[in-house]
């Protein structure tokens, strides 16, 4: 079958209705279910949308306003790079290797700090018509630096991997609570028939695990499907079980919507009988559907060869990229890549390889060779086939890292002051906004907190902040808690 | 200024079910403390400074949320106007905003530095104008804007009329009411019941047919369906009472618990994984488990069953059960990463997590919206917050060591204490009698091994790594094997009698078992030692006699690689450290001097502790020696150690003027010997073989909660014992403490404010009792405490399983946001109904189960529906789709498989065929089948799980290999019992085994006729011989657990 973008809802002729008995078919009728076209994803989402017509908690039918981005995906920088050896360019820091750190805050970091600056190790240089200044370790990315919108005065409030992703997701930095991804099914709904819409791609899974893409108190069906590059089979139970075919699963499913529809007939008042009937057909065109998203043979050689999914290097990461396109070209909404490491072996590990504490130049060497050029390839990829424009990308970690040395060579955690971009979808190209101290140490000017952030990327999708709710225990939660503002100095 | 705020207005009468109203309070203006009238009129000068210097700034970046006009917009925040001199004097939620010539009481100004509070929120202002704010409050804050505060709409909470909040006021007795329709109404409930439905003009609809009854009360109160067995039993028994005895048999199952206590554990959050970072196993957590089916199976008193989770350690001390009880408190996620920036406000979050809790769990209300500010609806004060967490201030998790059978232990003691007797005189009479001669001929005859030696060579009482084996391989030499892995630590111990030792030598031997020859266990034969620590305490405790962690300093070594010189072992960095590796394969020394030397007067016991951090590795290979002169050479001769020490012990005897044969020094003395003689050996080998004997409890490891400073487990990497005060926190920030926080309760839930202390006393109010203990006692005081609510909350838990929505529909908040009792009077009964009966849960499961309300058929009349169609006034029997646990179950159950051995720890693996509770919770790893059936995360409480329909779950139902193999397993089943000889059971027969086993029902003849065909039309696929037969009928069982009516219970 094919699939594009923002396609019609997915018709699926004849079969179904070949074993008919009158009750069923009365009954789904009654269900709305015609068999010209069942619009199967929109009954299911309609149990917890928040604006479908029953239980809802939301003030004003989604979208609020024009979308500027129908699809988001998420370069999760997992560990956390420095933005002082990234993208935050300080001469101070560079001039002052090994003296003491102005305003060093013992309160800062993890665990101990010398309070000594420490120089960023990579050669800086300044790139595009933006002159944006960015570190050697982006050879592929720093090419398109004019298509980013740099945000260099992030901060929040966690200051350990876990909670600070649960954070960085979720806007709150304890577990429990639903993330972006969960927020905007929820909200928005799915765009397409056979996927799921909100799709977590891992190596190792992060500090935080399943938190951080929780759909917390939302329905589960909101719910992630996380696919770990590790394993063989990427979604669980889509194999069909030996011995079957599509057509003699067909033939049982037939019987079964037959069985299950005289059922349902019977319990009329029972809406979610129905929405169980669906669920089996959008099951059965997924075993084909999802199989086929992913299937990165389809692409051709030079494509794989941009993203680099051969080069050892940067493998993982590539595939997990192009695999992403691949799901977004196909109406999944929001796909989120935690970042793996290389394979190096430096001393980086697995679950948040960006974690430079003892060195930082051997730790960020090796995350930017796994992660800079299918990340570059990506964004060449989208605007080729113009889907930048309503596809936003961002890149980013759980926070940022200390201005001054952990050890000698390393950087310690630091909640106060770090850089994410984002690119597509809206974001204002070639710009860079607010800024951290003259040593990258903390945000001072034009400062982005995470509901800041969050605020604006659902602008950007569409969606009022303050008017996407959700009653949970007694009060009326949203991503952004209860702060949060628009930046709208970010908007193109 | 507004200090008698409560004593202000009435209760806003125009809304009656808000309790702790919101009014407007018309704050009066007090110029009395402000600047101008305290400090007299500001000058022109100083006037002109505010008119041009702040008031701008006030109106561009402040009046927009902080204003009057603010206010009428409905966009004031935090209650602050800065647009008067009154406001700023009397701040926001947080206190005055401006104090005159007080820069650091202006939290105006710790806003604007963005120290604390960020504002304004677009960006910190230039520095220049936050100086113009300082010497502007320097100079007594000028401001000649004197109108007066516009009035904030500010809620104060009223306690009193908190106090008849519905589910807060005490116990009122109830009677069922009338109804007009006879002989329906089977008890009290179904009066409630039939009452309303009377009054909106709707009847109930009838009695469900027997066999669909049976199916949902075995699901109801065992989570499993009924066996054909079972069935029949039930079916062919005529009685009037069938099925009250049928009701009776499931309470009375042990699986009942199992069922009930998985709604439990839903409703606080339990998890056997600490979540966060690396997610650490808990592994004695699942005893909690196990205590909740064992309490509820028991019927343990709902009151004493919540007493025993908030202090059953404290109630009944060493106790399994009452330990067990516990891990209540401390189920929840908590961070396993904690160093010194961070142990306090996760110390803070923890408290938080069991006070919200408790709260959600026992007392349906959202305290933890307390913990930053007033409860914004409901009548629960910041204060309350902080007074309930004071009484858990000193509860933390432990992994607690508790003997299960201490009668056994103490009976096994018994008989070992007198087979031992004996062998213990003759020990004694040998040492009186023997030893003496013997020591005395060795003396004589053996005195070069009294010749003075630099070092002593240590023989290691005890040597364990956190990850590799340690061995003593020798009398001196101890060696690594196992799990050889970099960041390790050592831990050695040793006895000695020396005095004045002055440093230690600790040689790094090769060893040709380690991957790389050593010394070190790395594959290059290095290691990276990072930190010594040594610690030296008496044996023999006395007052003068302190254990000491003597610093120390790098006298000699044999070898360092550059940049890893000795010296780096012992500066406190984890990240630097000693390595040798440029001289692989060859033995290398290091010597430790003290600052002053050790050894106490009746013997040392010495502690070395040897890290290898920072990626580094372990030695392969070591030995430890002693020395009374630290600048000795490294390579001086050496001795062994028991002779050195037989002779100390004599010196110190005999000083002493002992008799070293039956003095205090005799047991040391006869242990060294042993090593010297071989007679003292056999005696003492005689000894200690009966001492080995000696019977250990049975310790069980449980991660409950106790009593203690609040060390953080874990992954701990600088942890630090703290103080167990609590301190209110202004916002909920660690960093604002306002003041130590005092033990107490909830007040609106108190019969009077005055109860808070009768509580916390205690019966014997002579010892103040532990503030936990308090709290237990309130939670479940029905005259003056919290149990009325605890009362209403768990009777309207039980009705939400029943039904599949309780009485209020948000179980975990019976407060003002929560939803309205459908049935008032209903909920009202039942709470008095469980305190009359002693808090015995199952007799109000009984009285639910039994009555008309809950046996009606699913039947809908077109009445009903347009009356009442959601079914409130419970007119009929919705269909409710079994938890991911009770469809796992079910597919063990009707396959054959289930193993229904109970508790213990269980682990990950989905096709282990125990029921689905004694699956291990790992909060990183959730079990996929449960989880994609709507498991919550054990991250929070849980009182209604949510029910989704996804195609995950089709997906899992259709082609996971758990309900294939379960589809095969009743195949093969229903063949075996069908079996004929010689000839196969026809499709008919097998149709209908399998609508037995599975839906407890015949299947009707369209069905029947429909299977068949399925069935052939597989076996054309599958062959027909008996494997192909038996896949094709696996087909058809696997269909079954596919339909509908498999997961929804009628």
């Amino acid at each position: 079958m094919t699939m594009q973008p923002d396609m019609q809802p997915h018709t699926q002729p004849g079969r179904i209705g070949e074993l008919t008995l009158p009750a069923r078919r009365a009954f789904l009728r009654d269900a709305g279910l015609g068999f010209g076209g069942l619009a199967l994803a929109t009954l299911l989402g309609a149990e917890s949308r928040a604006n479908a017509a029953t239980g809802t908690s939301v003030a004003r039918p989604l979208p609020h306003h024009p979308p500027r981005a129908k699809r988001v995906i998420w370069l999760f920088m997992t560990g956390a790079p420095s933005q002082v050896d990234t993208w935050d360019y300080k001469p101070e820091l560079q001039a002052r290797n090994g003296e003491p750190l102005p305003g060093a805050d013992s309160q800062v970091g993890f665990f101990q700090t010398s309070g000594k600056c420490l120089a960023s190790p990579f050669p800086w240089a300044q790139h595009g018509q933006s002159g944006s200044w960015v570190s050697g370790l982006f050879p592929h990315l720093s090419k398109h630096v004019d298509e980013m919108c740099f945000i260099h005065s992030m901060h929040l409030r966690a200051n350990n991997h876990a909670p600070a992703s649960m954070e960085l997701m979720c806007g709150f930095n304890r577990p429990g609570m639903p993330s972006m991804g969960a927020w905007l099914d929820y909200g928005l709904g799915s765009m397409n028939q056979n996927l799921p819409s909100f799709v977590v791609m891992h190596e190792r899974k992060p500090r935080g695990d399943d938190q951080i893409w929780s759909a917390g108190f939302l329905p589960k069906s909101h719910q992630a499907l996380a696919i770990d590059a590790r394993r063989p089979v990427a979604i669980d139970n889509l194999a069909l079980r030996d011995g079957h075919s599509l057509g003699s699963q067909r033939a049982e499913l037939d019987l079964l919507a037959s069985l299950n529809a005289e059922h349902a007939a019977l319990r009329p008042t029972q809406g979610d009988l129905a929405a169980r009937i669906s669920s089996f057909e959008l099951a059965y065109n997924m075993q084909t559907a999802a199989p086929e998203a992913i299937d990165l043979s389809q692409e051709s050689k030079l494509t794989h060869e941009l993203y680099g999914t051969e080069d050892p290097k940067c493998k993982v990461f590539a595939k997990q990229c192009l695999t992403a396109r691949r799901l977004l070209e196909r109406g999944v909404r929001f796909v989120q890549i935690f970042a793996g490491r290389g394979v190096g072996g430096d001393g980086s590990v697995d679950d948040v390889p960006w974690d430079g504490h003892s060195n930082i130049e051997t730790n960020h060497r090796e995350c930017g060779m796994a992660t800079d050029r299918p990340a570059a390839a990506l964004l060449a990829d989208l605007k080729a086939r113009g889907m930048l424009d309503d596809t936003l990308v961002i890149w980013g970690g759980e926070f940022g890292r200390t201005s001054d040395s952990q050890g000698g060579r390393g950087r310690d955690h630091n909640p106060g002051g770090f850089t994410i971009w984002m690119a597509g979808g809206g974001a204002k190209a070639g710009y860079h906004y607010g800024a951290t101290d003259p040593f990258g140490y903390k945000a001072v000017e034009n400062k982005v907190h995470v509901n800041d952030l969050h605020a604006t990327l659902l602008y950007l999708l569409g969606i009022d902040h303050e008017q996407l709710t959700y009653r949970h225990n007694g009060r009326n939660f949203r991503l952004t808690d209860v702060g949060g503002h628009v930046i709208h100095d970010l908007i193109a | 200024m507004s200090a008698n705020r409560s004593a202000q207005g009435q209760p806003h009468r125009g809304r009656p079910q808000v309790i702790g109203t919101r009014r407007l309070v018309a704050t009066v203006v007090v110029f009395a403390t402000t600047s101008a009238a305290a400090l007299g009129s500001p000058t022109p000068e100083q006037i002109q400074f505010f008119e041009t210097k702040i008031r701008p700034v006030l109106a561009q970046h402040c009046y927009q949320c902080h204003s009057a006009e603010a206010l009428r917009a409905g966009k004031l925040k935090a209650s602050l106007l800065v647009d008067s001199r009154a406001g700023m004097a009397k701040g926001g939620e947080s206190g005055a905003a401006v104090v005159p010539r007080d820069k650091e009481g202006s939290l105006l100004l710790a806003a604007l530095k963005y120290d604390g509070f960020e504002m304004p929120p677009a960006g910190k202002l230039p520095d220049r104008v936050i100086t113009d704010f300082e010497t502007w409050i320097d100079m007594g804050a000028p401001d000649p804007r004197d109108e007066p505060l516009a009035a904030v709409d500010e809620r104060t909470i009223d306690v009193e009329a908190g106090r008849n909040h519905w589910s807060y006021r005490r116990l009122i007795p109830v009677s069922p009411p009338e109804v007009k329709t006879a002989g329906w109404a089977r008890n009290e409930i179904d009066r409630f019941v039939l009452a309303k439905q009377e009054e909106a003009g709707i009847a109930p609809a009838p009695e469900a047919a027997k066999a669909t009854l049976a199916r949902r009360v075995f699901f109801d109160l065992t989570g499993l369906p009924p066996t054909p067995d079972e069935l029949k039993t039930f079916l062919d028994d005529t009685s009037a009472d069938a099925y009250e005895k049928l009701v009776d048999r499931l309470l009375a199952s042990p699986r009942f618990g199992e069922r009930w206590a998985r709604h439990w554990l839903d409703t606080v959050r339990f998890g056997e994984s600490g979540g966060y970072e690396f997610d650490g196993d808990r592994a004695g957590a699942h005893h909690y488990r196990d205590w909740v089916i064992k309490a509820l199976n028991a019927d343990l008193p709902y009151d004493e069953f919540l007493r025993m989770q908030v202090a059953g350690d404290l109630i009944k001390p060493g106790d399994l059960d009452a330990t067990a009880a516990t891990g209540f408190l401390v189920s929840g996620p908590y961070p396993g990463q904690v160093t010194a920036k961070t142990v306090e406000p996760i110390r803070y979050d923890q408290l938080d997590d069991m006070v919200a809790t408790l709260g959600s769990s026992v007392l349906g209300m959202t305290i933890g919206c307390a913990r930053c500010h007033d409860h914004k609806y409901d009548p629960i004060g910041h204060r309350d917050y902080y007074a309930m967490i004071a009484c858990l201030g000193k509860a933390v998790q432990r992994d607690t060591d508790i003997d299960p059978d201490p009668a056994t232990t103490k009976q096994k003691h018994d008989a070992w204490l007198a087979e031992r007797a004996p062998i213990a005189a003759a020990t004694e009479r040998f040492r009186r009698d023997e030893l003496p001669g013997r020591i005395a001929r060795w003396m004589a005859t053996d005195a070069p091994v009294r010749q003075a030696a630099s070092w002593l060579v240590l023989d290691p009482q005890a040597a364990k790594a956190a990850k590799a084996t340690l061995v003593e391989e020798s009398e001196d030499v101890v060696s690594a094997s196992g799990k050889l892995e970099a960041n390790d630590a050592y831990v050695l111990t040793f006895r000695t009698h020396q005095r004045g030792i002055a440093g230690l030598r600790i040689d790094a031997l090769t060893s040709p078992s380690a991957p790389g020859g050593g010394p070190g266990t790395g594959k290059d034969g290095g290691f990276r030692l990072s930190t010594v620590k040594i610690t030296a305490a008496p044996l023999v405790p006395a007052a003068d006699r302190k254990p000491v962690t003597p610093k120390l300093s790098a006298v000699a070594v044999s070898f360092a690689d550059p940049g890893f010189e000795f010296a780096r072992a012992l500066d406190g960095d984890a990240a630097t450290g000693w390595s040798t590796v440029a001289q692989r394969g060859k033995d290398q020394t290091a010597v430790v001097g003290f600052d002053k030397p050790l050894g106490y007067e009746g013997g040392t016991l010495l502690t070395v502790e040897l890290k290898f951090e920072g990626g580094g590795h372990g030695l392969a290979r070591l030995r430890v020696a002693a020395t009374d002169s630290a600048l000795a050479d490294w390579d001086a001769a050496s001795a062994p150690q028991a002779a050195r020490e037989v002779a100390a012990l004599l010196d110190a005897a005999r000083a002493g003027g002992r008799d070293p044969a039956t003095g205090p020094e005799a047991a040391e003395m006869m242990r060294w010997f042993s090593r010297l003689d071989p007679h003292a050996a056999e005696a003492q080998a005689t000894i200690d073989e009966i001492d080995a004997k000696e019977p250990k409890p049975n310790l069980l490891k449980v991660y409950a909660a106790t009593n203690g400073g609040w060390v953080i487990t874990g992954n701990a990497q600088a942890v630090k014992t703290g103080s167990q005060d609590v301190f209110v926190l202004a916002r909920g920030e660690v960093g604002r403490k306002k003041g130590k926080a005092n033990p107490g309760f909830v007040l609106a839930t108190l019969s009077a404010d005055d109860a808070e202390q009768t509580l916390l006393s205690g019966p014997d109010a002579k010892t103040p009792p532990d503030s936990r203990l308090g709290l237990a006692s309130f939670l479940t005081d029905v005259a003056s405490g919290s149990g009325p609510l605890a009362a209403r909350v768990i009777v309207n838990r039980l009705w939400h399983h029943h039904f599949g929505r309780g009485i209020v529909a948000t179980p975990n908040d019976l407060g003002t946001q929560g939803d309205k009792p459908t049935h008032p009077e209903l909920l009202e009964w039942l709470a008095n109904r469980v305190v009359e009966s002693r808090w015995s849960l199952k007799s109000i499961h009984r009285l639910i189960v039994t009555s008309a309300t809950y046996r009606q058929a699913g039947t809908v009349t077109a009445l009903g529906r347009s009356r009442d169609p959601d079914n409130t006034l419970l007119w009929y029997r919705k269909p409710a789709r079994l938890e991911g646990e009770a469809i796992r179950d079910s597919l063990l159950a009707v396959s054959g498989a289930l193993d229904t051995t109970m508790y213990g720890r269980t682990g990950l693996d989905v096709t282990v065929p125990r029921r689905s509770i004694y699956l291990t919770v790992k909060r990183s790893e959730p079990i996929g089948f449960l989880q994609v059936f709507d498991q919550p995360e054990p991250v929070q409480p849980v009182g209604a799980r949510g029910v989704a329909t996804v195609p995950t779950q089709a997906l899992t139902m259709m082609n996971s290999p758990f309900v294939r193999s379960a589809a095969e397993r009743l195949a093969k089943r229903i063949r075996a019992t069908l079996a004929i000889p010689q000839a196969e059971p026809s499709g008919p027969m097998v149709i209908d085994a399998c609508f037995a086993a599975a839906l407890a029902r015949q299947p009707t003849d369209a069905e029947r006729a429909q299977f068949a065909q399925l069935l052939a039309a597989r076996e054309q696929a599958t062959g027909a011989d008996a494997s192909g037969r038996q896949a094709a009928l696996a087909d058809v069982c696997h269909l079954i657990f596919c339909l509908n009516e498999f997961v929804y219970i009628d």
